[in-house]
Formats: C-alpha cells, sequence, structure tokens
C-alpha cells in the first residue's frame, strides 16, 4: 500500500471504576508507622478498613512503604520488685497491657521477642509482647553457675518483622560445676 | 497547555470531554503508565486518558510540569538535576499550595495519580488525606470519605476492649 494508515489515536486503558473508597489502600500506606494507634483507630472506620491492616500481604506493603521500622518501645530492669522487675517502656503510642513483669529480668531482646529470666536464673520465658504471649521455657540446665542466654526467630525465610506467633530457638551458654562450659538449644517445636 | 519548543517532543493527551492537551513528552512521561506506552513506540500518537476529566487533567499536568525538572525520571536528566535544598523547598511550598483543594478534587487527583502511576503525587494526595482526618473522630473519617460504618456494637466494642491502649 502506498498511503500508510493514519494512526489511530491510543487509549490508555480503562481500570475498573474506582471510588475512593477503592483508594483506601493508597491512602492507609501513608499512616504514620511510629503512631500504630492511628492503624487500630483506622481499622475500626469500616470491616473493609480491617480487612485490609490486617491483610499479612498488606502489611508487607505497609512495612516496605515505610522501611525503616519504628521502635516501639525499650524494655529495662528495675530494682522495685524484691527479685527484679522487667518494664516495657513505650516510646510510641504502643502500649500493652502488661507492661511490667515483675519477678522476672531482661536477658535478650530479638526478632520482636524478649527473653526474661528470674533472679536466680532458674526459669526463662520468652515474651512477645505486641500479641501478649508468653513461653516458658520447660528445661533448663540445673547446674549453671553463671549462663547468658538469646532468643532468635527460626522461621524459614522470615525477615524478621512480623515473626511473632513463629517458631523460635532460645541458645544457651553456661559454665557448670568443675568449669565445664556448656550450650544448649531449646527449640519450640521440639519444646525441649 | 504546554506550546511547542524547538526541539522538544510533544506529546498530545486527550481528555474524554474532548480537551487536548499538547505536553513535553518529559512531562507526560512522569506518568509511569503514559511512559510504558510512549517507550512501547505510540509516541507519535495522541493518547486518550480515559476517567480524569480535563479539569483533573489540566491540573496533573500542571503538576507534572512543575515537578519534571527535579525529578531526574529520565536517565539524561539525572545527572544534571541534583535539586539543591532551596528548590526542593520551593517545590514542597508549591505543593502545600497546589493541594488546596476541595475534597472531591483531591480524591479526583488521587484517583489519577494512582492509574497513571505519578508517585509524587500519589504521595501527595494521599499524605494530605492522612494528615486531614488522622486527628478526627471515627464519624468524622466516615462522612469524610462517605463510608458507612458495618459493624456490629458488640463488634466494635470488642475490639476497642481489646485494644484498649489504642484509644486512651
Amino acid at each position: 500500500m502506498d498511503t500508510p494508515m493514519p494512526k489511530r489515536p491510543r487509549l490508555v486503558l480503562a481500570p475498573a471504576p474506582r471510588t475512593i473508597a477503592n483508594m483506601a489502600p493508597e491512602i492507609l500506606l501513608r499512616l504514620p508507622s511510629h503512631d500504630p494507634a492511628r492503624l487500630v483507630r483506622a481499622s475500626l472506620v469500616c470491616w473493609r478498613w480491617r480487612r485490609l491492616l490486617t491483610d499479612p500481604a498488606y502489611l508487607r506493603r505497609y512495612r516496605a512503604f515505610h522501611r525503616t521500622p519504628p521502635m516501639l518501645g525499650f524494655i529495662l530492669n528495675l530494682k522495685q520488685h524484691y527479685q527484679g522487675m522487667a518494664q516495657l517502656v513505650p516510646t510510641s503510642s504502643f502500649c500493652t497491657v502488661a507492661s511490667n513483669r515483675p519477678g522476672l529480668n531482661v536477658l535478650d531482646a530479638r526478632h520482636g521477642r524478649v527473653l526474661l529470666h528470674t533472679a536466680q536464673g532458674q526459669r526463662l520465658v520468652v515474651w512477645d509482647p505486641v500479641i501478649g504471649e508468653e513461653c516458658k521455657i520447660s528445661r533448663m540446665p540445673a547446674d549453671a553457675l553463671g549462663f547468658n542466654a538469646a532468643v532468635l526467630c527460626v522461621a524459614v525465610g522470615c525477615d524478621h518483622l512480623d515473626s511473632h506467633g513463629g517458631p523460635f530457638r532460645v541458645t544457651f551458654m553456661g559454665c557448670g560445676k568443675r568449669n565445664i562450659t556448656f550450650a544448649c538449644t531449646y527449640s519450640l517445636e521440639a519444646g525441649a | 497547555m504546554a506550546t511547542r519548543e524547538a526541539g522538544k517532543k510533544m506529546i498530545m493527551l486527550k481528555s474524554p470531554d474532548g480537551m487536548e492537551f499538547e505536553v513535553e513528552e518529559a512531562v507526560a512521561m512522569e506518568s509511569q503508565t503514559i511512559r510504558k506506552m510512549i517507550e512501547d513506540d505510540c509516541a507519535d500518537t495522541a493518547i486518550l486518558i480515559p476517567n480524569i476529566n480535563s479539569k483533573i487533567l489540566s491540573r496533573v499536568i500542571e503538576y507534572c510540569n512543575k515537578h519534571v525538572p527535579t525529578t531526574g525520571a529520565t536517565g539524561a536528566a539525572a545527572s544534571d538535576t541534583v535539586a539543591p535544598a532551596a528548590l526542593a523547598e520551593d517545590l514542597k511550598i508549591w505543593d502545600a499550595e497546589f493541594i488546596k483543594v476541595n475534597r472531591a478534587t483531591r480524591f479526583d487527583l488521587i484517583q489519577a495519580a494512582s492509574y497513571l502511576n505519578i508517585k509524587g503525587l500519589l504521595d501527595l494526595t494521599s499524605q494530605t488525606t492522612i494528615d486531614t482526618i488522622s486527628d478526627n473522630s471515627l464519624e468524622e473519617i466516615r462522612s469524610f470519605l462517605s463510608t458507612k460504618n458495618d459493624y456490629l456494637p458488640e463488634e466494635e466494642q470488642t475490639i476497642r476492649r481489646e485494644n484498649q491502649w489504642a484509644f486512651q
């Protein structure tokens, strides 16, 4: 053909008609991450918003958008209780109901969990302040003279930003009688 | 409406109400949606943009015109467009004025920014909306966004009880 066909104007593909309600994911993404109370309050606007704000995929997107996770608080050991007391001091609007743990002291905190121990070290407790769950470590080396321990998330492929309720391990290192140094690991899945 | 300048490639954008906007290609390419179309080789044609009326489209173009020199969106522009702080501050002030629009226009701008995929405009419009409603009561937020409360009273009470810290 000698005469080229004139090009037809190109059309940007029209998306499904949008309402402002459909734009909620974009708008709510901008809720400030350092103020989690706003996330909770926003979830009470309607069920649609609650479903969105509790959807793991959306929360992954939310975290990616805000990049650096916010600091919700810090934990310190207080002397006010005769056996010591761990206290969560909020630095954001987040405040757990049971922020004081009388008789327990902080040993370690990692991946959203806090490792607590009793004053004499006979008992270890893993505490997740965000969801308010705790797990007592049932088997402890009985004759450690001195020890240290750490808690770690062991969920496969986890970025440790939302590992609540997932598997974890506690590694324990101590010095026993006759100067024998030992290490052991507690696995939540195995319960030992 | 943009005027043709020597050496600058122009693109025609058409709104569904029949208005035509001739804009520099670089300005149009602030929209990732349009950028993809241009890169897919339809640069010589007019582009019909459905669902965005001429009033909103002209505001979107206004935004892109203002932001195109500093975003460094194209590889060629990126090297010589390190925006000085003063320029960034000027843009912030301009943005603040730009977004002083009524609720309906802002929502139209959010939708336009979303489907034309203009990140800066989407950030500006959505963030302004969040800032507007964040201190409002639930009822005010629902009214502002024309959303209905579909919670049963007992459901709402349960959530409030389980998250008392968020309502103090």
